[in-house]
């Protein structure tokens, strides 16, 4: 048996992780459906970044053997089988869903249910709102064929010009709602797709043309950027331009109707240079990340579930956020307790007339970000501030350059990072003046200053006021401005100098306990799991005898459960309401256990290729607190799947008390960290009593 | 008061800042970080710096202007080293830096350079105490080797010795194109240089070995895993290496990112003064400039003094000075005492320059070093040397001040100045005259050099200064001195000196 499972085929298996969460029949309905347009806007990305990836290999002539034991090609292959396997369950599931949905008073008309009746309501609304914003292509094959915009829907359309077939494209145009509302007496809400009513009405775009036929399509092409740094002055510009270049990456997939045109699918497959295993043909509608966006009337608010409410951290002092701080550590698990605390943060460091610098990352913001907002403000409050801005976050570039301009406009000193790195981690440092002395106040994350995703994404930050860390944090930013390259830091690991280092440490600290008789353990939670290095640690400390639990939600290549190999290693997933991101570790240490939070998965690019942080949990109930919820996490046999030596997932069996922790957690009221503790370990206690 | 404190320095290889504040009288770092930029490089090369190269250091100053910015500082220091003392265009390069930054930069000396290092080793090492029992420091930087000796808990030498990294790694380069056995024969030209000193050095029987400086620090953190301590064998073990010129060491060496040459010529020379002291290990403490200037205006706005001993280091060199001109010790140092009675009596009265008290002293330690080549107007000739010595903590516009006080100890050159010395403005000027009117007194008062006067007290009353004295033999000499210096002190400060026994 190979070492190391293939990582496609295992990011493959997590996204049928995401699927099989449409079978949970405890949950409403439509949140069972978003699980489907997860589903598919995650397979979008799978294509544009490693599917794209793969073809380069193979159109490079690269055909070494992966760890994982395959070349780029066998990959490939093994890439289309399952995706197709998959899809085809994504739509059986969908279409069952979707059926139960229209029994519960919501549903999606295709045009071949059309009633005269909708015919009427829908011309009537293609000819005032969509007719004007369309654009037909036709397309003249002795020219450049026309940009196909990446995961957008078109249609296709076969004329007869004279006695030839001649191909016209229209774009369905993203500006518009695709759900548009009819009235129907067979539910209480139903919906048209904005690309059959387009379909339907096709003719009234060629008039004085035949059409022979039409189909719909959407292409997927190559959206990894490939940003050559040497020569950028101002990686700015380059980002910029590169973000231009992105829509005209080769496709890498083209989704089309099932009943597609034979004549129609040649051009289609031509033109994009595809072969015939990059075609798929969808039988239902396509790109079902639509599904996300259906949103139940109140007389059917039972069919999706109520939007969960963060709860806010009491002990903040709404005033003098830095005063709770100084009374102590404060940890967010979000997104159980509100992002506000976080924004609070920064909005009252903004205006206290006692801060005279705010320094920070900013990976990935929302559209409407307050902290940005606050960022503008503070610099025209006369206070200094520092925005590290990275560019590259991946299909956030545009979004980011926007931000980046904006703040620059405001007087705020922006940077854009290290020479060939990308700086992921999540920092803010704000340097406050207390009576006649300088005082550092730190946030540190495990997820991105997004309030966005903060609701439904699980982190765990702190706020410190720490000497040592604060001291880190200075020299973090030096670092990251480009003007120190020696990274001595007293508490904080930092990627790539130093933190790859550290967790080795860490581990073979662990082994070294082992050998020496005494209880060694890790347990560690992150998103994936890819890095060679640390994998074979891993073995080696499994092989000392180290007891080695791992939440990972996505990606893990490390194979657990072989005898001489990794007997001692159980690996878990789980994939719930809110997407697993918290990056934990913690390290027994022979019954002085050490507890971290990291930016960072033990992933090669996390460790070598981006600057990321590993802080410590110095405050022990904070510790506790954070080693409780991951026995709460590994205790949960409900959303959790065990990884199996053989590269598939199972749910668990076990005589257990059935425990979700992600709905516990939703509950679970804070008022210290000591109460909060005491509630946990009941709750462990009941759940192992069965 | 301000509590935060910075200090820029701009070395030969790298731009350095550190920020500080004062917390319960602890200093407490908040910034310490340093950008590589080879301002010396150039100078070495050809006598200037690029414009490239000073903009990048301007891009780091304003950097660590923002830094500084975003603490509140107000109080800093920016000094510049050897690249900049050393450089044609400094000047320009200061006004330049001046224009875009808005931070003032002051190109300092070495003899201050070293002075404010070594308060750093006052501070930073633990056993501080113990190493001025015996310790040999050596420092080797870009332009020069500085070599300093702490024995019975005073420093009884500081010389300087052209051994400077920049030049040792040209040669090396040169010695190589000769032959494979270029570091031994480097090694033999650093002995040659040295070996004048080493008897000296060897008698004390030194227990201590400090070797200081940028580069002292990198041997230390690329080979020895920034240990403090590095045991002897093992130091040698790797000198031996590189005598060698060991493959992996220099691929080591140059993996971290480190100059081989530079690091061979360094480790030659430190190689060479450890075979001169009793010592099982070389320490390489975490000195600085940058911390020594921070000590400086942290004494400097907290009135402190530490150390006394430290603070009297300036004096004891110059003591050495004047004994190695084979001054008459009993005298130079009586003058000493009478000359600081009489500056504290003025000192109610008129204002002085915050170091005259400094200048004066050592003005009556070094003025008869010029006896030592001519006895006729040997005063002149005391001017002429000190004015082209490296003392100590001691500026050179510091030096020449000293020099003209002791010349102008003898009236008859008094006379030829008048009330103008060309090329010293007008306020050093005062201060020449009013330190040198002192002496005078201190110097009549000592004519015999038998040290029969004692000062008892001396006091400002009605427009006379009474130096009350105490006198063991009679004093004819003395009066008939201090009659010639009256007129002199009566110019200067307007009033008249009187000497009055205490008996009467």
């Amino acid at each position: 048996m190979k070492p190391f499972f293939n990582r496609e085929l295992s990011w493959l298996e997590f996204n049928r992780r995401v699927l099989m969460e449409m079978e949970d029949d405890q949950s409403p309905l439509l949140e069972r459906l978003k699980f489907s347009a997860i589903f598919s806007s995650n397979l979008d990305e799978f294509f544009m970044v490693r599917v794209a990836a793969i073809k380069n290999q193979i159109s490079s002539g690269y055909d070494e053997v992966d760890p994982s034991g395959y070349t780029a090609i066998e990959k490939l292959t093994a890439i289309n089988e399952r995706v197709s396997e998959m899809v085809d369950k994504q739509y059986q599931m969908t279409t069952k869903l979707l059926k139960k949905l229209e029994k519960s008073g919501i549903r999606i008309v295709r045009k071949e249910a059309y009633t005269p009746d909708m015919l009427e309501q829908l011309v009537r609304r293609f000819t005032l709102d969509i007719f004007p914003v369309l654009t037909p292509m036709a397309v003249d094959f002795s020219r450049r064929f026309p940009l196909i915009a990446n995961k957008q829907l078109y249609i296709g359309v076969k004329m007869l010009i004279g006695l030839e077939p001649k191909l016209a494209l229209v774009q369905v145009p993203s500006v518009l709602d695709r759900l548009i509302k009819v009235v129907d007496d067979h539910a209480v809400v139903s919906y048209a797709l904005l690309e059959d009513v387009i379909e339907v009405f096709i003719d009234k775009l060629f008039i004085g043309h035949q059409v022979m036929s039409t189909c719909q399509f959407r292409a997927t092409r190559n959206g990894d950027l490939n940003i050559v740094e040497d020569e950028a002055e101002d990686l700015l510009m380059v980002i910029e331009e590169a973000v231009k270049l992105r829509k005209w990456g080769e496709t890498v997939r083209l989704e089309i109707s099932h009943a597609a045109d034979a004549w129609l699918l040649k051009v289609l497959k031509d033109a994009l240079m595809l072969e015939t295993h990059q075609v798929i043909h969808v039988n239902g509608i396509l790109d079902l990340t639509f599904l996300m966006r259906i949103k139940p009337p109140k007389t059917l608010s039972e069919l999706s579930r109520a939007p969960y409410k963060p709860k806010r951290f009491p002990q903040i002092d709404k005033k003098n956020i830095f005063k709770t701080i100084r009374e102590g550590d404060v940890l967010f698990h979000h997104p159980y307790e509100s992002f506000d605390g976080v924004v609070d943060f920064i909005k009252q460091a903004t205006k206290d007339p006692h801060v005279l610098a705010i320094k920070q990352t900013l990976y990935r913001v929302s559209g409407d970000s307050q902290i940005v907002k606050s960022l503008a403000e503070a610099t025209e409050k006369g206070k200094q501030v520092t925005v590290l801005v990275e560019l590259r976050a991946r299909f956030d570039e545009e979004n980011n350059i926007n931000w980046a301009k904006k703040l620059e406009q405001r007087g705020v000193h922006v940077i854009y990072g290290i020479y060939g790195l990308k700086t992921h981690s999540k920092i803010t440092l704000v340097v406050r003046r207390e009576k006649n002395k300088i005082k550092r106040y730190l946030h540190l994350s495990t997820g991105n200053y997004n309030d966005q995703t903060a609701k439904v994404y699980t982190d765990m930050g702190i706020l410190t006021c720490r000497e040592s860390f604060g001291a880190d944090a200075s020299t973090f930013f030096n670092m990251v401005s480009g003007f120190v390259t020696a990274v001595n830091t007293n508490v904080l690991s930092v990627a790539p100098f130093n933190l790859r280092q550290k967790f080795n440490d860490l581990i073979d600290r662990e082994i070294h306990h082992a050998k020496n008789g005494h209880e060694a353990r890790i347990e560690a939670k992150m998103n994936a799991l890819v890095d060679q290095e640390i994998i074979e640690k891993l073995y080696e400390a499994s092989r000392a005898g180290v007891k080695i639990n791992l939440v990972v939600r996505g990606i893990c290549t490390l194979v657990p459960g072989v005898a001489g190999q990794s007997e001692n290693i159980v690996v878990t997933s789980i994939v719930g309401e809110f997407l697993e991101h918290s990056r934990i570790f913690i390290f027994q240490n022979h019954r002085k256990p050490e507890v971290f939070l990291s930016s960072a998965d033990w992933m090669t690019r996390n460790l070598s290729r981006r600057v990321e942080l590993l802080f410590p949990i110095e405050d022990p109930e904070i510790a506790e607190r954070i080693q409780l919820t991951m026995q709460l996490y590994l205790a949960d046999h409900e959303k959790s799947w065990q990884l199996n030596p053989d590269g598939s997932y199972s749910r668990i069996k076990t005589d257990e008390k059935p425990l979700k922790a992600q709905e516990i957690l939703k509950t679970l009221e804070y008022t210290s960290n000591k109460d909060y503790n005491l509630k946990l370990q009941t709750i462990l206690k009941n759940s192992l009593k069965g | 008061m301000d509590s935060l404190f910075a200090a820029i320095d701009l070395g030969s290889n790298a731009v350095k800042l550190k920020i500080i504040q004062m917390n319960a009288a602890q200093m407490e770092t908040l910034e310490d970080l340093s950008v590589q930029i080879p301002l010396g490089d150039e100078v070495f090369l050809s006598n200037t710096i690029k414009l490239e190269t000073v903009k990048e250091a301007i891009e780091t100053l304003n950097y660590f202007k923002k830094i500084m910015e975003s603490y509140g500082v107000v109080n800093y220091k920016a000094v510049a080293t050897s690249a900049l003392r050393e450089a044609e265009n400094s000047k320009n390069i200061v006004e330049i830096i001046r224009m875009k930054t808005g931070l003032e930069v002051e190109v300092v000396e070495d003899t201050i350079e070293k002075y404010l290092t070594y308060k750093s080793i006052r501070d930073k090492v633990p056993n501080y105490k113990d190493v001025r029992k015996g310790a040999l420091i050596v420092e080797v930087n870009s332009g020069s080797c500085d070599i300093s000796i702490y024995y019975q808990n005073k420093l009884i030498k500081n010389d300087e010795i052209k051994l400077g990294i920049k030049g040792l790694k040209y040669m090396l380069m040169d010695f190589e194109n000769r032959t494979v056995n270029y570091p031994h024969v480097l090694k033999e030209f650093v002995e040659t240089r040295t070996s004048h000193i080493w008897p000296n050095i060897e008698a004390k029987k030194l227990n201590h070995f400090l070797a200081i400086g940028g580069d002292a620090k990198q041997i230390k953190d690329r080979l020895f895993n920034g240990k403090d301590h590095i045991p002897m064998k093992a130091f040698k073990k790797i000198c031996k290496d590189a005598l060698n010129n060991d493959f992996e060491l220099r691929q080591h060496v140059e993996r971290e990112g480190g100059n081989w040459y530079e690091f061979l010529a360094t480790l030659i020379v430190y190689d060479v003064f450890s075979d001169l002291v009793d010592s099982d290990d070389i320490w390489v403490p975490n000195v600085s400039l940058r911390d020594g200037i921070l000590a400086e205006q942290v004494e400097h706005a907290y009135g402190l003094t530490r150390y006394k001993s430290f603070n009297n280091d300036v004096y004891h060199l110059a003591y050495e000075i004047s004994k190695r001109y084979k001054s008459e010790e009993a005298h130079f140092k009586n003058m000493e005492v009478l000359a600081i009675s009489i500056f504290k009596a003025l000192k109610a009265d008129y204002v002085f320059h915050a170091r005259d008290e400094m200048l004066l002293r050592l003005a009556a330690i070094l003025h008869e070093i010029g006896k030592f080549t001519r006895m006729r107007d040997y005063l002149i000739t005391s001017y002429e040397k000190i004015s082209n010595l490296d003392i100590f903590g001691v500026k050179r516009e510091e030096s020449l001040l000293i020099a003209h006080i002791c010349r102008l100890i003898s009236s008859s050159e008094q006379k030829v100045y008048e009330s103008n010395i060309p090329g010293i403005t007008s306020e050093d000027q005062l201060r020449i005259f009013k330190l040198a009117s002192i002496l005078s007194i201190a110097d009549a008062l000592d004519k015999s050099k038998k040290q029969r006067i004692e000062i008892v007290d001396a006091e400002i009353t009605d427009s006379r200064l009474i130096i009350a004295i105490k006198r063991t033999d009679p004093c004819v000499l003395e009066e008939w001195s201090f009659e010639y210096t009256i007129d002199n002190f009566a110019n200067t400060f307007g009033i008249i000196p009187e000497l009055k026994d205490v008996d009467e």
